[in-house]
């Protein structure tokens, strides 16, 4: 609440500075002001409110703040009094927040709470509260001595061009460019994070609520006008569609000029970094009326200066996810947070971004290299003269912000081309498929929301069934070649007669250039399987993000754009060093395999939609007429009403509907064919398709119809394609030495198979390989969480095959664990 | 909530026949290749708990050497495979290898200090037979062992896995009242009793700093060692068996449990505040508690270093003098010690200042680092105050003045502190006293609270009848049988019961 408040004023303050003095830095202006117009006596206050509300979310202090609310959740449920006493916002969302964490924890609690002596005290001892205010103010003062302000907004991209020497053509540049030193430094700077959001809503000022709407082409919609003036901020929380009708907008590192025929799906859970809307200068030489006739009293209220953004909510399901796996539990509910101003029910607007959030910011490295990127891709570049197609590569660590940049990069260039090809070769942290798979996908939209929020099919893909490629290095390496080649041959170029898209005249759609996402795993084995695939990708643009431990001052010289000619191949690419992103909250939150679960939840439980088929390969297309679908129709929706547990599966005769089953990963060779059925019970396996000339793979052994042959290498990258992932949900027969077969299924088996993939693409694609891999259903998708609703999730419910509740206290019966920063005594 | 570990078996009993087959006989090849065989698929469905893996690896040497023993004997030559390049060698490879890694996965996860602590002492802890760890150095490092000794060494190891991981595990599923070891944990005194006869040796006499440098070191690693076998005993103690992604959680409490029992031990008295009275304080303060210089001379080294390999220590050692001061039962002894209690006290409430002050220097330069317990004047200040206020309402439980000391020591160069803490302590005097009644009034108060905040819960609710739309979407989706492949067919939905993954449902 309190924090709300100061939200609002310092957003006064703002709109007060920037009548009278020219609005230089604006963003800072908002820090300072804050500090004045928080009094003395709203300092204590601040302080004292902010101690009892104590189950703050706070970002630095995120996973001890769980912690200690693990811990103090039984104690506060004794202390009713406090427990209404805390009605501010944020012990709202905690406590709907915290519901779900505490489930079952009450045998820990018993016994922590000895070591605590009386907790009462401990607990306000040890709050972390008020932080989140107190270190406003000192930041505030801290900022002062600093020229610099990097919560200034970076230039947008087209100063940034006339920044730059435009007639120096990009592959014959001599020098390298360096860039000047008044660049952010990071390390004290903190890459300051924006806090406050500028745009204050009015209800009939600046925002309209919209029914049945009555303009251009929009007649039908309800939804929400909102009218922002230059550098407004605006951001909301939960799932959107938003329409630029006039101006631009800046967003997730693009700029989104005003299009009234195109509405962005975005998803915008809390827990990755929060997208902002930021209104740039509306050029007011060009009037174009684009269809667009607002009437009646609405048109009286707008000003063309300002910059007219359209919201519109969007039922997509994607919210139940939470439901299923609990640690996304709300992660798209602003309930608490927002304002229902907008009237919109699956989004809300926020104010200010609480510690917890991040907000979505691109580095200004990053803009600048954007910028080369955009020239390269303007109609009469030299790349494009050439005949070359951009292809642009993403590589650094792990936890570096790869993948937001590749998405980053992905979305800008849909800005200029039609459709943009994705490879992926990241299997831990798959952007459109589940993990271990490498991909290779045609996207025709951007992307806005985390990898979750958007399952893709993909245009083609290898299981390698691993979220590493350190087992099976070479496999690996053949399937990421295979598929440059299917890009390259099928994709790059784009033939004449699949030019039925019908041109939307603004955008390239000749040529389709391939952004490629690499791993983080780049020491040792790692790098040498990066410098093959930079080999077999041949990027014109490669975007390196730097060490983010390293030291950055050195970093800081390096960095430059810099012109790399390998000798005699001609293979010529810029690289462009860039800071990383600073992925802290996701990191303490969420770990790499907390976004794998979620990842395979999501996919199984998406309904791709069918026209997804428009980015798929051509075989599929000419195997079913789809032209009465819509192009612009939503791609994917969710489902989470049912656990897998209860949907009904596919029956799959093995003997029949299979020609061979293949385990992959170490160790899987030992697997003998006896034990084959045990293996598949509830396992994730990769559906693959052979081409139709692929007679090679024989089975040696089959057991009980089940085709397995033990010890076989993985399907070929360059004969076969993965359509997707299936869970073998259930084996009619485990035990070798079993009663005699049902009668209506004499001579084998039969599986239960549960996956997304519609009947259409199975019965097309031709897929009669199943490849199991090392990557598991989360025990999450074994749950049923109608029951955990229904029981909270005591451990009683013991039972369930293959899950175990209770700990057990022998030697050795947890996992391996590995360390590696054990220290010798020598290094005291 | 937690979750259930992920397990190959369905139920223990499919556990109980692998050990039947490994154990029940010994000569039972047939037995021993059935279970290889379970185990190995067993590998391929989830990662294994490590004695089981460590069992596979070790009944597929003892299979080999098998195949390879009577494959030398040329009678039988005909029914066995065909060993014709394996030698000796392979099998002792085979057995060495096992042996290293059985030794290894079971020490590492108690590895749970900065240093590392020696195999030997781990082992001791957990009851595994020395001469296998010996066995696995000589594996590791030195001439590889002969084969008849490492054949009993897999045997010794067989069976310590069926007395340490087999049994309690089928018995705990049997009769979860199964107790748990008990990890012996020694208490620190002894180490801190012989640093600080080590620092009053230096701190009198200069001189002999360097003289002492080694034992200093090795007191210092002395401590570091104990932080590090009551990590074990903490694991003992606090559930560990979470998700794999919570696993630094865990650790973190861990740690903080191993921290409080150092504080506890550094709390009493020879440790931080000294046996004799005198020595407490420095006697000529009248107004505000402040330790003698040579009390900080001698324990400040080992504070530090306690902070420089533990971030939370100062916090945790904060935390522990205060819930001391706040909770510590009132004397019930008789006047003189009531009094030398008071010195305690103060000297304790003194030491909180000091760490506060330390933290305050240090936190100055670095931004506030990624989970770092940062140990922050405000909380102490607001919980003490707060804390006091409420024992206040409740009971007149002695002065406090040890806390109150403790404040003032806090507030009294930051004035704007001061009036938090002046401002707090009377807002909660104002609040509910123990002779206050409840009024009508106040229930309302809460009740418009409870008002607004189910108001806000159920709004959520509306969502829910998007869902329908979804149904009609899904069977847009799902055409006719025909549709599917060959060998594909659809099971009716309306025949469809819940079942849990891994149970076939025959409908």
């Amino acid at each position: 609440m309190l924090s709300a408040i100061a939200a609002r004023k310092a957003a006064q303050a703002v709109k007060l500075a920037a009548q009278h003095q020219p609005p230089q830095p604006p963003l800072e202006k908002v820090q300072l002001a804050i500090e004045d117009s928080v009094s003395d006596s709203e300092r204590l206050e601040t302080i004292f409110q902010s101690q009892k509300s104590k189950r703050k979310p706070l970002a630095s202090s995120e996973v001890q703040a769980r912690k200690r609310r693990r811990k103090k959740a039984s104690k506060s449920e004794n202390l009713q009094t406090r427990y209404y006493e805390q009605n501010t916002e944020d012990s709202l969302i905690e406590s709907l927040e915290k519901e779900p964490k505490d489930i079952g924890d009450e045998s820990n609690t018993d016994s922590e709470g000895e070591g605590e002596g009386e907790g009462e005290g401990e607990a306000h001892f040890i709050g972390d509260d008020g932080r989140s205010e107190l270190d406003c103010l000192f930041q505030g003062h801290r900022k002062v001595k600093r020229p610099w302000s990097p919560s200034q907004p970076p230039p947008n991209s087209s100063d940034e061009e006339a920044a730059y020497e435009p007639g120096s053509s990009m592959l014959a540049a001599e020098e390298p460019l360096v860039i000047p030193p008044q660049y952010p430094r990071q390390q004290d700077a903190g890459f300051k994070r924006i806090r406050t959001l500028s745009f204050t809503p009015k209800l009939d000022k600046n925002i309209f609520h919209v029914d049945n709407c009555d303009f251009g082409i929009f007649v039908g919609r309800s939804g929400t006008l909102i009218a922002l003036s230059e550098d407004d901020t605006i951001a909301l929380i939960g799932v959107y569609s938003m329409t630029v009708l006039q101006g631009t907008v800046s967003f997730m590192g693009s700029d989104l000029y005003a299009s009234p025929t195109i509405s962005h799906t975005v998803f915008a859970p809390r827990c990755s970094p929060i997208p902002i809307i930021k209104a740039l200068a509306v050029d007011t030489s060009v009037t174009s009326d684009n269809g667009l006739n607002i009437s009646g009293k609405i048109a009286q209220l707008i000003s063309p200066h300002c910059t007219l953004v359209f919201f519109e909510e969007i039922s997509t399901g994607v919210e139940d996810l939470g439901k299923v796996c609990k640690t996304f539990e709300g992660t798209f509910d602003a309930e608490a947070y927002g304002e229902s101003i907008l009237r919109l029910r699956s989004a809300k607007m926020i104010l200010s971004l609480s510690r917890s959030m991040q907000p979505f910011q691109t580095p200004a490295s990053w803009q600048i290299a954007f910028a080369s990127l955009s020239k390269a891709s303007s109609p009469n570049s030299d790349i494009l003269l050439e005949r070359q197609v951009l292809v642009a590569m993403v590589r650094g660590q792990k936890r570096t912000g790869k993948s937001y940049l590749a998405r980053t990069i992905l979305n800008r260039l849909l800005g200029c081309y039609r459709r943009v090809a994705f490879l992926e070769c990241d299997l831990g942290q798959t952007e459109f498929t589940p993990p271990g798979f490498v991909s290779l996908n045609l996207i025709d939209r951007p992307m806005f929301g985390p990898p979750f929020t958007h399952p893709l099919l993909p245009y083609n893909s290898h299981y390698i069934g691993s979220a590493s490629p350190l087992n099976s290095p070479s496999h690996y390496l053949s399937s990421i070649r295979a598929l440059m080649q299917t890009y390259k041959i099928d994709l790059q170029y784009v033939s004449p007669e699949d030019e039925v898209l019908g041109s939307d005249g603004s955008r390239i759609d000749d040529v389709i250039p391939l952004v490629v996402n690499t791993m983080g795993w780049t020491k040792g084995l790692g790098a040498d399987l990066a410098r093959q695939i930079e080999e077999a990708v041949e990027p014109t643009h490669i975007f390196s993000i730097q060490n983010p431990s390293g030291d950055f001052e050195t970093g800081m010289e390096t960095m430059k754009v810099e012109m790399q000619t390998l000798n005699g191949s001609g293979n010529n690419h810029q690289v462009f060093e860039v800071e990383p992103i600073s992925v802290g909250i996701q990191s303490t939150r969420h770990s790499a395999a907390d976004w794998r679960t979620i990842s395979l939840i999501s996919y199984f439980h998406s309904i791709p939609s069918m026209s997804q088929t428009y980015l798929l390969s051509t075989s599929v297309q000419h195997h079913n007429d789809f032209s009465f679908i819509s192009r612009s129709a939503p791609l994917y929706s969710w489902d989470c009403r049912l656990p897998l547990v209860a949907r009904s599966p596919y029956a799959v005769a093995p003997n029949v509907a299979l020609d061979s089953v293949i385990l992959i990963g170490a160790g899987s060779e030992d697997v003998v064919p006896s034990e084959i059925g045990r293996v598949l019970n509830g396992a994730l396996v990769a559906i693959v398709a052979y081409q139709p000339d692929y007679t090679e793979i024989s089975p040696s052994q089959a057991w009980r119809g089940i085709p397995y042959s033990q010890g076989a290498d993985p399907p070929d990258p360059l004969t076969s394609r993965c359509i997707g992932l299936a869970l073998i949900r259930g084996v009619s027969q485990l035990t070798p030495f079993s009663p005699p077969l049902s009668s209506e299924n004499t001579d084998g088996d039969t599986l239960h198979v549960l996956t997304p993939l519609p009947p259409w693409i199975l019965a097309t694609s031709g897929a009669r390989c199943f490849v199991k891999g090392e990557i598991e259903l989360p025990v999450w998708g074994m749950l049923d969480f109608r029951e955990i609703e229904r029981d909270g999730a005591r451990h009683d419910i013991d039972g369930i095959p293959y899950l175990q509740w209770s700990k057990t206290e022998a030697a050795g019966a947890e996992r391996r664990r590995v360390r590696r920063n054990l220290m010798r005594r020598g290094q005291m | 909530m937690k979750l259930p570990r992920r397990v190959p078996w369905a139920t223990s009993a499919e556990l109980d026949t692998v050990c039947t087959w490994i154990y029940a006989d010994e000569n039972d090849a047939d037995a021993k290749t059935a279970a290889v065989n379970r185990l190995s698929a067993w590998r391929a469905i989830t990662p294994l708990p490590h004695a089981l893996e460590a069992t596979l690896s070790l009944l597929s040497s003892v299979r080999l050497d098998h195949e390879f023993r009577s494959a030398q004997q040329p009678r039988r030559h005909s029914d066995v495979p065909n060993l014709k390049y394996t030698i000796a060698l392979s099998v002792r490879q085979a057995y060495a290898t096992a042996i290293v890694r059985l030794v290894n996965g079971l020490v590492d996860p108690l590895q749970l200090g900065a240093f590392a602590r020696s195999i030997a002492a781990i082992a001791a802890q957990i009851g595994f037979p020395q001469w296998l760890v010996e066995l696995r150095h000589a594996a590791t490092h030195e001439e590889l062992p002969s084969l008849e000794l490492l054949r009993a060494g897999a045997k010794e190891a067989l069976a310590w896995l069926l007395h340490n991981y087999f049994l309690p595990t089928l018995s705990a599923s049997s009769n979860n009242e199964q107790s748990s070891p008990v990890i012996h944990l020694s208490s620190p005194s002894p180490i801190f009793k012989q640093y600080k006869y080590l620092l009053k040796a230096i701190t009198r006499d200069a001189s002999l700093r360097t003289q002492y440098k080694p034992d200093l070191t090795k007191v210092l690693r002395d401590v570091e060692r104990w932080v590090g076998e009551a990590k074990v005993a903490a694991s003992a103690e606090t559930f560990s068996g979470l998700g794999a992604g919570e696993q630094g959680e865990v650790d973190d409490e861990n740690e903080r449990w191993a921290l409080e029992r150092l504080c506890e031990a550094l709390l009493e008295r020879g440790g931080l505040v000294p046996v004799s009275g005198k020595k407490r304080l420095v006697q000529n303060s009248k107004t505000l508690p402040v330790i003698p210089s040579s009390l900080v001379a001698i324990w400040s080294p080992l504070l530090s270093a306690l902070r420089s390999t533990h971030s939370s220590f100062l916090s945790v050692l904060v935390s522990s003098i205060t819930k001391s001061l706040l909770f510590r039962a009132p004397a019930l002894n008789n006047d003189s010690l009531q009094k030398t209690d008071l010195s305690y006290e103060l000297c304790l409430a003194a030491w909180a200042a000091w760490c506060v002050n330390q933290s305050d220097a240090a936190s100055i330069e670095p931004p506030l680092r990624e989970g770092a317990t940062s140990l922050r004047r405000e909380d102490v200040v607001v919980g003490l105050v707060t804390a006091l206020c409420a024992r206040e309402c409740d009971k007149n439980t002695g002065d406090r003045q040890g806390a109150r000391a403790l404040i003032d020591l806090l507030v009294h160069e930051h004035p704007y502190l001061k009036d938090v803490a002046d401002s707090l302590s009377l807002a909660s005097k104002s609040g509910l006293k123990p002779g206050q009644k409840w009024l009508d009034k106040d229930v309302l108060v809460m009740e418009e609270r409870l008002q607004s905040l189910i108001s806000s819960v159920s709004s959520v609710s509306p969502l829910d009848d998007e869902s329908d739309q979804i149904i009609v979407l899904d069977e847009g989706l799902s055409t006719p049988q025909d549709d599917l492949p060959k060998g594909w067919t659809r099971v009716p939905s309306r025949l469809w019961k819940a079942c849990p993954i891994g149970v076939f449902n025959h409908c």
